[in-house]
């Protein structure tokens, strides 16, 4: 224990991140390290930078400045391809799924790619067993067993989130990034993505941004909380329920 | 099951009259069916890029021209160039341009891919244009040799027609099988959503440089055919024309069905001959058509027939 809190081990390190779009600053150096396994969720009000950060992580933007590194290796700007294979997988905030293509077909895409098959042209694809079983180890899963032969785009709103949750994880990976999982969502299918979250990244690292703060504190053990493309705080969640500066700026006075 | 049986009888019907085409087609009829079978091809290899792939070519006569002027050229220059290696020839210089211009291609998506397809088009037709001592400009060229193959002459249209049916059979199924494979899928999940793809590890650009290097080489080896159907070549193979025709081709047919290309190109080469019997003007006609086809029915002749069932 004393020694973890020594000689933290970061999965994921940002130095000095500064991004800006066209002379809008929209991060000014982010500095933020996520250790191994934990589940670290990223808050604060709209245009705070959460997505842009997201963005930046994976790929999609390059900083102006500073450098991203996934254990250890420098991953800033690196292609979203590569980024995968090294282990870090994201969802999105519009939900980003294959919609002319079968449940069964979306699952199967990132299953073929977590096994590595991804140019073969001399094997039939219906004829992988393994892979066809690990899909529906995947679907059973994320619950969508029984629509696995409907078209993607044609599920229900809850269903396709759940569905841009098991392409994220069925590559497998060490690190999962996932923006606001639960937008749009009613409670129920809230509590119900919240579960499902839990249980598909037992033992994987985790970040998260999200905007309902039921989720984020039943969810997280590490929170950073992100004002006006600054970090303002960043603990376990109690640290910043009680942070004044979070209240201030945030969070609000709870409300007895 | 019973839908199997019926593609089956449907698919045996189909071959066995093929086989016996060249009995009781007369010769000029025998001739189109084999211009419709050499053109199925490259119109199967554009719908591929569209429907596997997402991607519209602006400039595909540049692979079947490619193909049909390296296979000639082959047949000129080399001593003893044999049929086959002929065809093959032509294939594999219009994979390698695939290969080279695909490079670049990658890197675009949507209307600047099918602008810089267009672009590439326009150039290597300016090259066969203007490069006479090679190519013969817009005389074209004729009088190359029509080796036998295996002892079984090519000059006799009955022969060639099997033969290309055979060829073009063994491509067709080659690009059948392609969409069943997990490369296929890669294509058809990147057309469906390009950033997704990515963001679970496909390489999408290395994936559709794949596809158009096939795509590029079967054009090739239709275009090779096309040469020897022909007997002569003019920059009509290479010029933008023909990339409308293919266009035409597949469309007409219908887009999103695998036997789309070969109605489409039998339509084409059978309307062309005989509106331009008729008038001068066929290509206005064509145009109407296409235009029709277009706002009424966008699945092509195919999309009708499975509507009416």
């Amino acid at each position: 224990m004393a020694e973890s809190a020594e000689k933290p081990k970061n999965l994921l390190e940002l130095k000095g991140i500064y991004k800006d779009f066209e002379g809008l600053e929209v991060l000014f150096d982010i500095n933020l390290g996520i250790r191994e396994g934990e589940r670290h969720a990223i808050i604060g009000p709209n245009g705070a930078g959460k997505s842009t950060l997201f963005n930046l992580i994976t790929g999609k933007y390059l900083p102006s400045r500073g450098g991203i590194f996934l254990k250890g290796q420098d991953i800033t700007g690196a292609n979203p391809f590569k980024l995968n294979r090294m282990g870090l997988a994201r969802s999105f905030q519009i939900t980003n799924i294959f919609r002319t293509m079968t449940v069964f077909e979306n699952v199967r895409n990132a299953i073929l790619s977590k096994n590595k098959i991804r140019y073969n042209m001399f094997s039939r694809l219906s004829k992988m067993n393994g892979i066809n079983e690990e899909t529906e180890r995947i679907l059973a899963q994320i619950g969508l067993l029984e629509r696995k032969n409907e078209l993607a785009g044609e599920l229900a709103h809850g269903h396709q989130r759940a569905l841009e949750i098991g392409l994220t994880i069925a590559t497998d990976p060490e690190l999962i990034l996932l923006d606001e999982p639960t937008a749009g969502m009613s409670a129920e299918e809230t509590r119900e993505a919240v579960k499902l979250i839990e249980q598909v990244t037992e033992g994987k690292t985790l970040v998260i941004v999200e905007h309902d703060m039921e989720v984020v504190f039943s969810l997280a053990n590490r929170i950073t909380v992100i004002y006006y493309g600054e970090v303002l705080a960043s603990g376990a969640p109690e640290e910043i329920r009680h942070d004044q500066k979070v209240k201030d700026a945030y969070l609000g006075e709870e409300r007895e | 099951m019973k839908n199997r049986n019926q593609y089956l009888l449907a698919g045996i019907g189909a071959g066995v009259l093929a086989i016996l085409f060249p009995y009781i087609l007369p010769k000029f009829q025998l001739r189109m069916v084999t211009e419709i079978i050499i053109m199925a091809l490259f119109a199967m290899t554009w719908k591929m890029l569209l429907n596997e792939g997402g991607l519209f070519s602006f400039g595909h006569a540049l692979y079947f021209g490619l193909g049909a002027y390296a296979s000639v050229l082959g047949w000129l220059h080399i001593k003893g160039l044999s049929f086959m290696s002929g065809i093959f020839l032509g294939g594999l210089v219009a994979g390698l341009v695939g290969l080279i211009l695909g490079a670049f291609l990658v890197r675009m998506s949507g209307t600047y891919f099918a602008l810089l397809t267009l672009a590439f088009n326009q150039l290597i037709w300016a090259i066969v244009w203007k490069w006479r001592d090679v190519t013969g400009g817009d005389d074209g060229l004729g009088k190359f040799p029509k080796p036998d193959l295996l002892g079984i002459s090519m000059k006799n249209p009955a022969n060639f027609y099997y033969v290309s049916l055979i060829i073009v059979g063994i491509c067709l199924f080659i690009c059948w099988y392609f969409t069943r494979t997990p490369l296929g899928n890669v294509c058809v999940s990147i057309k469906s959503n390009e950033e997704r793809a990515k963001f679970i590890g496909f390489n999408v650009n290395a994936s559709k440089l794949i596809l158009l290097t096939l795509t590029g080489f079967f054009s090739g080896i239709s275009g090779a055919l096309y040469a020897q159907f022909q007997e002569f070549i003019a920059t009509s193979t290479i010029d933008l024309g023909m990339s409308t025709n293919v266009l035409f081709m597949a469309f007409i047919g219908g887009i999103g069905y695998f036997w789309g290309p070969l109605i489409g190109s039998g339509i084409f080469v059978y309307l062309s001959e005989y509106l331009s019997s008729f008038t001068d003007r066929w290509e206005f006609i064509f145009g109407l058509i296409f235009i029709v086809i277009v706002l009424f029915a966008p699945q092509g002749i195919l999309g009708i027939v499975k509507r009416k069932k």
